[in-house]
């Protein structure tokens, strides 16, 4: 099938969107792809999640860190940047979610915002409010497992 | 950052440990690089140097207004923001009614709460009332359909009568802090134009500048004579 001439293409948008979670855990790109297409369901209904079309083209994930290309209809870039940011979980994992950047093909959003190399992750016991923790580390990044819940540091919140 | 003509830079008001679950540090290292100018931080010792500018913040709550009305001064003079827990119709109207209070937040969590009373009150005291936008983060279904009915009412009695507003996510962690820009978006979703979301977190700017300066000038009518 022929291709449609360049004026009758869609045009589309690459949000490039950086997901931070707890260093112990590792984002996978079809829990995310679910992520994006339960949050525009929630906030905006059937139309919403019709007309931003999100669709998750490349996706790279270390523990922590995710940096996913989503891709959208030009005209609901706006729209699509405030569902990313309505995002708050990807299957059971608390996530962080900030669009770095837009791109209007997937090669200039690769090459600008993905395969950044990200330092492993240390776990290790530290001392932390008068405790003993455990915490994973990844460079001042210090997530302490709490006796509810996890708790966000530092290095220079350690004892 | 640069700051914006109009004056203010960019915060967001968080709790940070041991009331939430990230210390200052952490908060402070995920706003600076989502791009805010600084944290108005409610609980915990602030510590010297953070990635962001740290602005200490007091929160005051009770049952009722009479239990509240009694530490009002005394955190008003120890905090350079001063927050106050709305909810029902009385304490919202008490919030609304004391010039010695910023911001006022939580006044849509009742049905009926917020009216223009309210809301003309709170311009002509300059207090502030804070658009939650977490509820969007975290709730579906019912309870956030509940809450968006209350919360575009709000939108549009602020922008009725042109009250001073602030707009936060409530965060307790460093993950539910999100970038001006992308709340600007996710505001524009339920019906806020563009640009309402950044203002409102520019007020928040606006406060702490007011504050500090308040702080280090003398008070009207008195001045300050130097020794010979």
């Amino acid at each position: 099938m022929r291709p449609l001439p360049k004026h009758m293409r869609r045009r589309r948008r690459y949000l490039a969107v950086r997901l931070g979670c707890r260093l112990d855990r590792t984002l996978d790109e079809r829990g995310l792809q679910r992520a994006l297409w339960a949050t525009a369901r929630r906030i905006g209904g059937a139309r919403l999640s019709a007309e931003t079309e999100l669709r998750v083209m490349r996706f790279e994930a270390a523990p922590g860190v995710a940096v996913a290309l989503v891709r959208t209809p030009h005209a609901a870039t706006d729209a699509a940047r405030g569902v990313l940011a309505a995002v708050d979980v990807v299957g059971d994992t608390p996530v962080a979610p900030h669009v770095v950047g837009v791109c209007g093909t997937i090669a200039a959003c690769e090459e600008r915002y993905m395969n950044h190399a990200t330092r492993p992750v240390d776990e290790r016991d530290v001392a932390f409010d008068s405790h003993t923790r455990t915490a994973f580390v990844r460079g001042a990044q210090v997530d302490i497992v709490g006796p509810s819940g996890d708790i966000g540091a530092t290095r220079l919140d350690l004892e | 950052m640069p700051m914006d003509a109009d004056g203010g830079g960019l915060y967001e008001a968080v709790s940070c440990y041991p009331t939430g679950e990230a210390t200052a540090h952490r908060l402070a290292a995920r706003a600076a690089a989502l791009g805010y100018d600084g944290l108005i931080v409610d609980g915990g010792s602030l510590p010297e140097a953070a990635a962001c500018e740290l602005v200490d913040a007091a929160v005051l709550t009770g049952a009722d207004v009479a239990s509240m009305s009694g530490g009002l001064h005394q955190l008003r003079a120890a905090h350079t923001v001063l927050i106050v827990a709305g909810g029902d119709h009385a304490r919202n109207r008490f919030a609304v009614d004391h010039p010695a209070v910023d911001v006022l937040v939580g006044s849509v969590t009742e049905q009926m709460a917020v009216n223009h009373v309210i809301v003309r009150a709170a311009r002509a005291h300059d207090v502030a009332i804070a658009v939650d936008l977490g509820p969007l983060l975290t709730t579906s279904g019912g309870a956030l359909v509940r809450y968006l009915r209350r919360c575009r009412e709000l939108i549009r009695l602020l922008e009725h009568e042109e009250a001073p507003y602030v707009v936060t996510t409530g965060a307790r962690t460093h993950r539910r802090l999100r970038a001006p820009r992308d709340l600007d978006a996710l505001a524009s979703l339920v019906g806020a134009d563009p640009g309402w979301a950044r203002a409102g977190l520019q007020r928040w700017g606006q406060i702490v500048t007011r504050n500090r300066r308040r702080q280090a000038e003398p008070a009207p009518g008195v001045t300050v004579e130097e020794d010979p």
